[in-house]
C-alpha cells in the first residue's frame, strides 16, 4: 500500500462521529479527487440523548464554515459555559458544589497566574469562591448568556462557551452537508470485511444485501465493538476501568422542566457514580453513569428515573463500556473514529472533543500519497497523549473527595491512580501551581477548577503574590471584579438569547 | 474635670467618642446619660465628606465601620425635578484651572458660545458616581481634581458601632428613661437626676437629646422656626431591599408635595420624604413614596419636623449638638456635619474649670455661622426649584439677605461671595446654582485671554481624560466587596 495513492475513502458507520468525519473529508479534501462513500444502517442505532461538548468545537465549526445561528436552530442547541459538579466532595445531600467553567480566574497579574493572587486573598479573608473571579460561573449562576463582541478580548473577560445539543440532530445536519458536497450514503450492514492476503490492509466491505464496497482507506465509525479496528485487525484495547470503574451509563430524557435554561450541564455526585442533566431547547438529557460492581442496572435505572427533574420522555436505555482506549487508532489503512477508537466517560464532555482532535489530526496528515509507518506512529502517540490527559483529569474528580459514604467512593478515594497524576497533584498541593504542558487540552484553569473545587487547597502559592500590599492585592482584586461584572451586566438571559436566534429563522 | 453627656444615638455618641479620644489622655472624665434610642432599622445617616477625617482623629476604621453597618459610599447627591434638567452635586471639583484662573469662568465663557456639555460631566467624581464607580483619591486623581466621598450609614448599626468603640475606651454610661436637671443659683446645671434616685454630677453638660433639645428647654433657651423658608413639616423614612449594583450617591426628587431622597446602603435602601402636612396625609404621602421610588417598602416611620435653631447652642454650662442646637431639613444631609461641625468647635474651644464665658460667646457665634449658611445653601432648593407643586410655590419669607448677596453676585459675574463656615464648598454652590438653572450674565473678563480654539481644546483633554479615568476606576460594588464585607 505504501506508496499507492488514495482515492476512495469509505466511512464505516453513521452516527455523530461517521457524519462529522463525511463532513470534514468533503470539505477539507473534496469530492472531486477523492471518492467519500459512508455505509450506515438503520437497523442499529446510534447513540444520542443529548451532548455536550467543549470550545474546541468551534474550531471545527469553523473549518465546515458552519453558521453558529443555523447549527443552534438546527441541533436544538444550548450555550454551555461549563460544569457544575454537585456534591463531589461530600456527597449528593451536601450543599457542596462547583464550577469547572471554560474561561480562566481573574487576569494574570505580574506575569504569574491570578490563582496565586487569588490564594492569598482566599487565605486571609476565608472566602473560597474563586467563581467570584470568573465570568462563565457569574453568568451561569444568573443563567445569562452573550457573545462577546469582535475586538474585546481576555482584558474585556470574554465569555467562553460551548454547547449543548442533539447528537443524533448533529449528526442529521452534516449528513445533509455531507451529501451536499457529494458524499455518497449506502443503506446496508456489514457483514464481510476483506483484506489483502499479504498486507493485511482492508480492501473492500461486504453488506448484507450483497453490495461490494471496496475502498483505499478506511474509517471505523461502528462503534464499541470496532469492526474494522478490532473485529478486523486486532489492534488491541487498553482497559483503564482500574483507575475509572464506571462501566454502564443509563440514559433518558426528559420534558424541559420550568424555570430558566441552564447554560451549563450539571453532575451531580450519586451513590456508585454521577448523574448528567444536559439542558436542550427542547428537553433535557439526563444519565446515570455508574460501576456495575457497585450498583445493579435495574437498581440504577429506578433510582435515575426518581430524581429527574421533570417527567421522562422514554424509558431509560443502558449501555456498557470499558473505559479504555484502541491501542492503535490508526493501524494499516483504518483510522477509528468515535467510540471504536476508546471510551472515556462523558464527565468533562470530551466524547465528540476526542473523535473531532482525531478526524482533525487526520485530514492535517492524511496520506495522500500513501501510508508511511513514521507517521502512523507519531499519529497514534499523539492520540494517546490526549486520551491520557484527558483521562488523568476524569481520575481527578473521584480521587479527590472527602466522600467515603458508600463502598464506591471509598473505593475511588482509597485506589491507585497513575503516576503522572500523583506528580501533579503533589505539585499542586506543594507550591499551587499546575503543571501542564502546551498539547494538554485541560489547562492550568480547569485543573485549579476542580482540584481546589473538590478540595485540594494548595499549602503554599508563589512567593510574587505576596510581594504586594494587602490593599494593594484588595485593589487588585476588586478592579478585575469590576472588569467582570461590568461583562456580566451586558449579558442577556440565556433563554432569550436562544429565542433571539431562533427567531431570526423566522424572520428569514 | 467631668462631662455629662444627656442623649441618644449620633449626637450622644459621636460627642463621647471625639470628647473621649481628645481629651481622655488629658484627664477628662466621660459619662453618658443615655435615653432610649430612637433610631430604627429604616434610618439612615447620611454622611457628607467631612466625616471621614472626623473618624480619622477618633481613630475609626472606615473599611470595619462600613463592613459593621452594612453603610456604603456617597460621591454626591442627583437632583430630579428641581431644575431645568436633573444634576448632579458631587463631592468633588469640576474641570481645572487654567492658567490659574478658576475653571467655571471658562466653563461660563465656553456656554455662552454655545457648549452644551454639562458642568457635572467635568467632574470626575460625578462621571465615576453616575457608572457606579467608586474613586479613591490617588496621586493621579489629585493633580486633575478633588474627588471626596462621604458615606450612607444605617443609623441603628451607626449607632451601636459608636457606642461599643465609646465604652471600650472608658466613656462611662448609665440608661435613663428621662431625668430631671439640677440647676445652681446661677442656673448652671449641677446634676442630672434619675428616677432611681441617683444623681449624675458634672462640670460640663451636652444636650445631644435631639429635636427635644430636654436640657436646652430647661434653661429656657428659645427656638427661631425656619418654617417660612422650609415648608416640609413631616419626615418620613422607610426601607426597601438593597439594590443589586449599591449606587454610590443619593438620589433627591422634588414631588408636588415634598421631596424625596434615596439613600443606598449594602443591606438595604433606606428612603426619607419631606411632606407638609397641609398639602397631603401621611398614608398618601407613603403611597406616593413607594410609587416614585419603585421600592416595595417595609414599615414606615412618620415623624415631625420644626426646622429652626436654638437662640443659643452653648448656654450656662451646657452645649447644645447635633438636633438640640439646630434641626434641619433632611436635604443635602447636613444633619451629622452639624453634630461633627459642634464638636470641632467644642473641642477648639473647650472651657477651663472656671466657667468659659470667653469661649461660650465665640462658639455661639461660629454655630450660628454655620447653621445659616448651610441653611441659605437648601434654601436655594425652595428658592429655585423648578417644580410648579404647591410645595414649591413662593416661599411664605423673604430670602435671606446673605442669600441674597450670593445669588446676585453668582448671576452678575458667576461668583459666589463665600463667607465664614460654609459647610457646602464653592464647587458644590456653583453646581447646585447651576443645576437649578441660574442663568449668568457675565464672567470675568480676564478668561478672555484665552482663544475659543485653546479652550475648547482645553475642555476636551479634561472630558478625555475624566472617560480614560473612570474605565480604570473600579466599581462601587466591588470595592465594597473586597474592602467592606
Amino acid at each position: 500500500m505504501q506508496g499507492k495513492r488514495i482515492r476512495k475513502i469509505v466511512v464505516v458507520g453513521g452516527g455523530t462521529s461517521g457524519w462529522m468525519t463525511a463532513a470534514m473529508l468533503s470539505k477539507a479534501l473534496g469530492t472531486i479527487m477523492y471518492d467519500i462513500t459512508l455505509i450506515e444502517s438503520e437497523e442499529i442505532g446510534t447513540v444520542g440523548v443529548g451532548e455536550a461538548t467543549i470550545p474546541p468545537i468551534h474550531q471545527f465549526n469553523r473549518l465546515l464554515n458552519i453558521d453558529e445561528d443555523e447549527f443552534i436552530r438546527e441541533t436544538n442547541a444550548t450555550f454551555k459555559l461549563g460544569i457544575r459538579f454537585d456534591g463531589w466532595r461530600q456527597g449528593q445531600d451536601q450543599a457542596d458544589s462547583y464550577f469547572h467553567p471554560f474561561g480562566h480566574l481573574g487576569q494574570d497579574l505580574d506575569g504569574i497566574s491570578f490563582n496565586h493572587f487569588w490564594m492569598r486573598f482566599a487565605r486571609l479573608s476565608g472566602n473560597f469562591d474563586y467563581g467570584r473571579f470568573n465570568v462563565e460561573t457569574l453568568a451561569a449562576r444568573e443563567n445569562k448568556f452573550g457573545r462577546t463582541p469582535v475586538g474585546e478580548g481576555r482584558e474585556k473577560y470574554a465569555v467562553n462557551y460551548a454547547f449543548q445539543f442533539d447528537a443524533s440532530l448533529y449528526a442529521a445536519y452534516l449528513r445533509r452537508y455531507s451529501e451536499k458536497r457529494g458524499v455518497r450514503r449506502v443503506e446496508g450492514m456489514v457483514v464481510k470485511v476483506d483484506q489483502d492476503a499479504e498486507s493485511g490492509f482492508v480492501t473492500a466491505v461486504n453488506l448484507k444485501d450483497g453490495q461490494v464496497i471496496e475502498g483505499d482507506f478506511f474509517i471505523d465509525c461502528s462503534g464499541f465493538r470496532g469492526l474494522l479496528i478490532e473485529q478486523t485487525l486486532k489492534s488491541g484495547y487498553e482497559d483503564w476501568s482500574r483507575w475509572l470503574p464506571c462501566d454502564r451509563a443509563a440514559a433518558v430524557p426528559c420534558e424541559r422542566p420550568p424555570g430558566p435554561i441552564e447554560p451549563y450541564v450539571v453532575c451531580t455526585s450519586r451513590e456508585a457514580g454521577w448523574q448528567w442533566k444536559i439542558p436542550l431547547q427542547h428537553r433535557t438529557g439526563n444519565g446515570y453513569v455508574f460501576c456495575s460492581d457497585f450498583i445493579s442496572e435495574d437498581e440504577a435505572c429506578e433510582k435515575l428515573m426518581a430524581r429527574l427533574p421533570a417527567k421522562a420522555l422514554k424509558d431509560p436505555k443502558v449501555l456498557r463500556f470499558t473505559t479504555g482506549h484502541r491501542r492503535k487508532v490508526w493501524e494499516k489503512n483504518v483510522v477509528a473514529i468515535g467510540l471504536s477508537s476508546g471510551f472515556l466517560e462523558p464527565l468533562e464532555s470530551t466524547s465528540i472533543h476526542l473523535s473531532q482532535v482525531v478526524i482533525i489530526q487526520l485530514i492535517s496528515q492524511f496520506p495522500k500519497n500513501g501510508i508511511y509507518q513514521s507517521v502512523v506512529d507519531q499519529f497514534n502517540a499523539d492520540i494517546l497523549a490526549d486520551y491520557v490527559n484527558v483521562k488523568d483529569f476524569l481520575i481527578a474528580h473521584y480521587k479527590v473527595t472527602d466522600r467515603e459514604d458508600t463502598p464506591f467512593w471509598k473505593h475511588c478515594k482509597y485506589m491507585d491512580i497513575p503516576d503522572s497524576l500523583k506528580t501533579r497533584m503533589e505539585i499542586f498541593r506543594q507550591t499551587g501551581h499546575v503543571h501542564v504542558r502546551s498539547h494538554e487540552l485541560f489547562k492550568e484553569p480547569s485543573w485549579f477548577a476542580v482540584l481546589v473545587g473538590q478540595g485540594l487547597f494548595p499549602e503554599n502559592h508563589h512567593p510574587l503574590a505576596d510581594t504586594i500590599s494587602e490593599d494593594n492585592l484588595k485593589l487588585r482584586l476588586a478592579k478585575i471584579r469590576t472588569g467582570i461584572t461590568d461583562r456580566l451586566n451586558t449579558l442577556p438571559d440565556h433563554a432569550a438569547f436562544l429565542e433571539r436566534i431562533a427567531s431570526l429563522q423566522a424572520a428569514g | 474635670m467631668k462631662v455629662v453627656i444627656f442623649g441618644r444615638d449620633a449626637a450622644a455618641w459621636l460627642s463621647a467618642n471625639a470628647l473621649q479620644s481628645a481629651l481622655g489622655p488629658t484627664g477628662l472624665t466621660v459619662e453618658v446619660v443615655e435615653l432610649p434610642s430612637l433610631s430604627q432599622a429604616q434610618d439612615i445617616y447620611p454622611a457628607l465628606p467631612a466625616l471621614e477625617a472626623f473618624h480619622g482623629q477618633m481613630r475609626i476604621d472606615e473599611h470595619a465601620l462600613l463592613k459593621a453597618t452594612g453603610g456604603s459610599y456617597s460621591l454626591g447627591q442627583s437632583f430630579t425635578g428641581f431644575g431645568p434638567a436633573p444634576f448632579f452635586h458631587a463631592y468633588g471639583s469640576h474641570g481645572v484651572a487654567i492658567d490659574r484662573l478658576p475653571f467655571f469662568q471658562y466653563f461660563t465663557r465656553a456656554r455662552q458660545k454655545g457648549l452644551t456639555v454639562a458642568l457635572e460631566d467635568f467632574s470626575l467624581t460625578a462621571a465615576g458616581a453616575k457608572v457606579g464607580r467608586f474613586i479613591v483619591p490617588d496621586s493621579t486623581t489629585v493633580s486633575f481634581a478633588r474627588t471626596d466621598y462621604g458615606y450612607h450609614l444605617p443609623a441603628v448599626a451607626y449607632v451601636d458601632y459608636l457606642r461599643a468603640k465609646a465604652l471600650k475606651s472608658g466613656v462611662r454610661m448609665i440608661s435613663v428613661r428621662d431625668a430631671g436637671v439640677e440647676q445652681d443659683a446661677e442656673g448652671n446645671i449641677t446634676a442630672l437626676l434619675t428616677r432611681n434616685g441617683s444623681r449624675i454630677t458634672g462640670d460640663l453638660f451636652i444636650d445631644a437629646s435631639g429635636s427635644d433639645a430636654q436640657l436646652m428647654r430647661a434653661l429656657e433657651i428659645g427656638f427661631e422656626s425656619w418654617r417660612g423658608w422650609f415648608r416640609g413639616d413631616r419626615v418620613l423614612a422607610a426601607a426597601g431591599a438593597p439594590y443589586a449594583n449599591v449606587p454610590p450617591y443619593a438620589r433627591i426628587e422634588a414631588l408636588d408635595h415634598g421631596w424625596q431622597g434615596l439613600y443606598a446602603a449594602q443591606d438595604r435602601t433606606r428612603l426619607v420624604q419631606v411632606h407638609d402636612s397641609r398639602l397631603i396625609s401621611d398614608d398618601d404621602a407613603l403611597q406616593m413614596a413607594a410609587r416614585t421610588s419603585g421600592l416595595k417598602l417595609g414599615d414606615a416611620v412618620v415623624s415631625e419636623l420644626n426646622s429652626g435653631r436654638s437662640a443659643q447652642a452653648w448656654a450656662k454650662n451646657c452645649v447644645a449638638v447635633g438636633e438640640a442646637a439646630c434641626v434641619f431639613d433632611p436635604i443635602d444631609s447636613p444633619g451629622l456635619h452639624t453634630i461633627q461641625n459642634g464638636l470641632v468647635h467644642l473641642l477648639a474651644l473647650f472651657p477651663q474649670a472656671d466657667g468659659g464665658a470667653v469661649e461660650r460667646t465665640e462658639y455661639n457665634h461660629l454655630m450660628q455661622q454655620g447653621f445659616e449658611r448651610t441653611r441659605d445653601f437648601q434654601i436655594v432648593h425652595s428658592a429655585l426649584c423648578g417644580q410648579s407643586g404647591a410645595y414649591w410655590r413662593a416661599l411664605e419669607t423673604a430670602l435671606p439677605e446673605t442669600l441674597t448677596r450670593k445669588l446676585e453676585t453668582f448671576r452678575a459675574r458667576g461668583i459666589v461671595p463665600m463667607s465664614d463656615g460654609e459647610i457646602y464648598p464653592l464647587d458644590s454652590w456653583e453646581a447646585i446654582l447651576t443645576g437649578h438653572g441660574l442663568v449668568l450674565e457675565t464672567f470675568e473678563p480676564l478668561v478672555e485671554a484665552t482663544s475659543d480654539a485653546d479652550l475648547m481644546a482645553h475642555l476636551k483633554r479634561m472630558l478625555g481624560y475624566i472617560r480614560e479615568q473612570v474605565q480604570s476606576m473600579n466599581s462601587h460594588d466591588s470595592y465594597l466587596e473586597l474592602f467592606c464585607k
